[in-house]
């Protein structure tokens, strides 16, 4: 390739990436299909090293410019604080990430798909308010010069639906969301029900002691409370929970966490990261015990480990989180379906504080609930994980049951 | 470009077209602990075409891709949707004009070297109890061509600045941080004030070592300019975008007229503010930008429009539609949005509270726009007992519901203050967003503490 033939020419190393993508997505706005954007759109990425120092450029064009912008990045830097080089070609296991149903959809069976949702769920006062149908392929290719040359088809198409229910001067909403790598078409069952069920909260004046959490609310609170503790970066700058807690208890004996970039069919999965390393599962905990961080090329080097191939852009990152346990007979306590305020959440601490917007206690929903706690203390102390697992915000599991979050009402 | 595309479209008779084109740059240079984390150049260039026909909207974006292909793509996803309900716009005059940003030194004059040296500089660890000294600087120059079938043709020269601060602190197994920010419709002048930032970030990020938790319940809480401006945004002001208010997601729909909040309270979003990150002069529908009355002496008086929004609602466009890029629709989003002062000093704010909080600086906000429940967290936080100003707190967090908490605003100060210039996020979009408010006594407000 040109740039890079160019690119080398001035710089010790070169590692350039490609993402081309073709979008399609259908807005519903108040029952109605409002419009249809088809986005043809490109990203590259030209990273050179010279002398050690770094050179980056972006762009949604190709040209020899990028490559120059680059060098001239990489000529004016200092030093990295470490760089030990670019990986070279690995054996590669391919999980699936595409599929061709997908690629292969047709507009108007999108639109079709949209008028049947709005029939499926708009209904006996419940409303669509906004909705969208999303059908993407994508294309990602790696080079460098250390040999890499790879490339990965994926796929995703998702439905997500926001519904209003008003009814005697009451309003409730709902939101439902699915994504996968195949096209599906029995998206809405229960909305409708749903929405119209949040119609009558009641406000909260149980006394039970457990919560349970469905994987939406819990993988949003491991997201912005946990997750990074998990980061080798943030544990090499003392930014971690889990510094110098390697093999030892960090969750109760039943919790194992695992980081699995190979899982075929989930969204997070990859055959390769971003600077062209194998895609793996690692296990981050084993029974209770801190096993594993996540890295990049560069930072493992720096640590004396090796690459888990979780290098993302810039950064290093999750594919796939799965969290198993195990499921007991225990009591729902309130079951909390969505919050607000996760993101306010500590991920220094895992403390959280947040709205249970939809709870849901001894069979009917509840207002007026908040729930404090750490994240780290629940997995110190779950009661339950259902087997039956659902694949929300990148995170695998299943609804987590725990005694030890605050109910403040 | 204008008379391009009407020759391409000669045989068509659309309902409504528009078409962007964008050439938009970026530096980004950080630095951590006087070692530079990240430097970056960025480019985004290509073109969209938007097409009402049919009552539907087709819409095509492509970096490739000739007009007359876009054209014929638009053209026929909107036919493939096929409504019979009348989706209507409100057009306007036309428009020609090239307008440019104000500043006094231009980014693109400065070298690559003395960004990173101002990153570099400013990045030093000079204080025992300081562990993390993140600084970020970024320049985005915008060149941003907008035309429509109203025959409007405009071109924008935007030159955005933006710098900050990030201090985390230590003292033995406690860490801490505070952030300062700075974002301007401007050039790189704003960056003499990067010493006196990273000064302050230092001295807070100390400070908030000896912070404890609060006590979770309800009491009165006093909210500084950037706090109040959080809830003038994210509260009212989602509530108050009319795309939301007609799809029915709007806890402030069929209020147009109602008393909301006491006399003192006048909110506005206003896009004209000389230089501040949230302003612009055409919104990505061709619209000028405008300062919008949306609650005067405490009654709801309006929304921000779009020109579908406007037409559907009976009101005219407020120059409100704004789009990350020309990859994307543009959505109704808010600009500068603001409380007017009242007459109070600070001190009277609080004199009269036995036992509340006062929250400052802001590190984030949610909230559902139906029901109005809004859940922020303020980065400084402090007890007030018997009128003063007592122990910091930390991880203070305020939650609540928007209508109720706009009838129990009790005093407003009488002085503007700066707040955080950020970015808002509605459908996958990110624009940037301002707002400088007075502070804001609030009784029977949720303090939660984490």
């Amino acid at each position: 390739m040109e740039i890079l033939n160019y690119a080398e020419k001035f710089a010790d190393h070169v590692q350039l990436n490609i993402d081309k993508e073709i979008d399609r997505e259908i807005q519903i706005k108040n029952n109605k299909i409002k419009s249809f954007s088809y986005n043809h759109n490109s990203n590259f990425t030209l990273k050179v090293w010279i002398d050690g120092k770094e050179g980056r450029a972006t762009s949604n064009a190709l040209n020899l410019d990028l490559a120059n912008k680059a060098i001239k990045i990489a000529k004016n830097n200092t030093n990295k604080e470490y760089f030990y080089g670019i990986p070279s070609l690995k054996k590669y296991n391919k999980p699936k990430t595409f599929d061709k149903s997908v690629e292969e959809l047709n507009e108007n069976t999108m639109i079709q798909d949209a008028k049947e949702i709005i029939k499926k769920i708009a209904h006996n006062n419940v409303m669509i308010a906004e909705g969208d149908i999303n059908a993407n392929v994508s294309e990602s290719f790696i080079y460098n010069s250390n040999g890499i040359e790879l490339n990965e088809k994926s796929s995703s198409f998702g439905i997500g639906v926001e519904s209003v229910a008003n009814k005697n001067g009451k309003v409730s909403s709902w939101y439902e969301t699915e994504e996968k790598n195949k096209y599906f078409d029995n998206f809405g069952d229960g909305v409708n029900e749903k929405t119209l069920l949040y119609l009558n909260k009641q406000k909260y004046e149980g006394k039970t002691k457990t919560v349970t959490l469905s994987p939406e609310v819990f993988s949003s609170l491991l997201h912005h409370c946990l997750l990074t503790n998990f980061n080798g970066k943030n544990v090499e700058k003392h930014k971690s929970l889990f510094c110098d807690k390697l093999n030892q208890k960090v969750t109760s004996d039943e919790i194992s966490i695992f980081d699995d970039g190979l899982k075929n069919d989930a969204m997070g999965s990859f055959m390769f990261d971003g600077e062209g390393t194998p895609s793996q599962k690692t296990c981050l905990v084993d029974k209770g015990e801190l096993k594993k961080f996540i890295y990049d090329f560069n930072t493992a080097k720096h640590n004396n480990t090796e690459t888990t191939g979780n290098s993302f852009g810039n950064d290093i990152d999750f594919s796939n989180i799965i969290i198993e346990g195990k499921e007991k007979n225990t009591e729902n306590g309130i079951f909390v379906e969505s919050i607000i305020g996760a993101h306010l959440g500590n991920s220094l601490t895992s403390d959280f504080s947040v709205t249970a917007e939809h709870a849901i206690f001894e069979n009917k929903p509840v207002s007026g609930v908040m729930i404090s706690g750490k994240v780290i203390d629940i997995l110190n102390n779950v009661l339950s994980i259902e087997k039956k697992q659902e694949e929300k915000n990148g995170v695998i599991m299943g609804n987590i049951s725990s005694d030890s979050i605050n109910i403040i009402n | 470009m204008f008379n391009k595309i009407s020759n391409l479209l000669k045989k068509e008779n659309f309902e409504y077209w528009d078409y962007r084109e964008q050439n938009i740059s970026s530096t980004s240079v950080s630095a951590w602990n006087n070692k530079i984390k990240n430097f970056d150049l960025n480019e985004r260039v290509g073109k969209s075409f938007r097409i009402l026909n049919n009552n539907g909207w087709g819409f095509v974006f492509s970096v490739e891709d000739d007009i007359k292909t876009m054209i014929e793509k638009a053209n026929k996803i909107a036919k493939a949707m096929g409504s019979n309900e009348k989706e209507n716009i409100v057009h306007s005059k036309a428009i020609k004009d090239e307008v440019s940003s104000e500043y006094e030194i231009n980014n693109e004059d400065i070298s690559l070297e003395e960004k990173k040296k101002l990153v570099l500089d400013n990045s030093k660890v000079e204080n025992d109890k300081i562990k993390n000294n993140h600084v970020t600087y970024q320049e985005i120059n915008k060149k941003l061509l907008f035309c429509n079938s109203d025959e409007s043709e405009i071109r924008q020269n935007l030159k955005y600045t933006h710098i900050g601060a990030t201090l985390t602190s230590k003292d033995g197994n406690r860490m801490e941080n505070f952030a300062e920010r700075l974002g301007k419709l401007q050039g790189y002048e704003i960056c003499k004030n990067l010493p006196t930032m990273v000064e302050t970030a230092t001295k807070k990020a100390i400070e908030m070592l000896n912070s404890k938790v609060p006590k979770a319940g309800k009491m009165p809480v006093v909210c500084d300019g950037a706090m109040t401006d959080v809830f003038v945004h994210e509260a009212l002001g989602h509530a108050a975008e009319a795309d939301l208010v007609m799809q029915n997601s709007s806890c402030l729909k069929n209020l147009i007229g109602k008393k909301l909040a006491p006399d003192f309270v006048s909110i506005y979003d206003d896009a004209t503010m000389n230089k501040e990150w949230g302003s612009f002069f055409y919104d990505d529908e061709g619209i000028e930008a405008q300062k919008t009355n949306l609650m005067k002496n405490g009654e709801l008086v309006g929304y921000m429009h779009s020109r579908e929004s406007a037409a559907k609602l009976n009101a005219k466009p407020t120059g409100n539609a704004r789009a990350q890029s020309s990859e994307f629709l543009p959505q109704v989003r808010m600009s500068n949005t603001y409380i007017k002062t009242g007459d109070y000093k600070f001190e009277e704010l609080i004199e009269d509270v036995k036992k509340g909080v006062y929250l400052k600086g802001s590190t984030g906000g949610q909230v559902d726009p139906i029901s109005g429940n809004f859940a922020f967290s303020a980065q400084e936080g402090f007890e007030i007992i018997n009128g003063k100003l007592a122990g910091r707190l930390r991880g203070v967090s305020l939650s609540g519901n928007t209508l109720h908490t706009l009838k129990n605003i009790k005093m407003l100060s009488n002085k503007y203050e700066p707040s955080f210039a950020g970015h808002c996020g509605k459908g996958g979009q990110l624009v940037p967003v301002y707002g400088p408010c007075p502070s804001m006594l609030v009784h029977d407000a949720t303090i939660g503490g984490i």
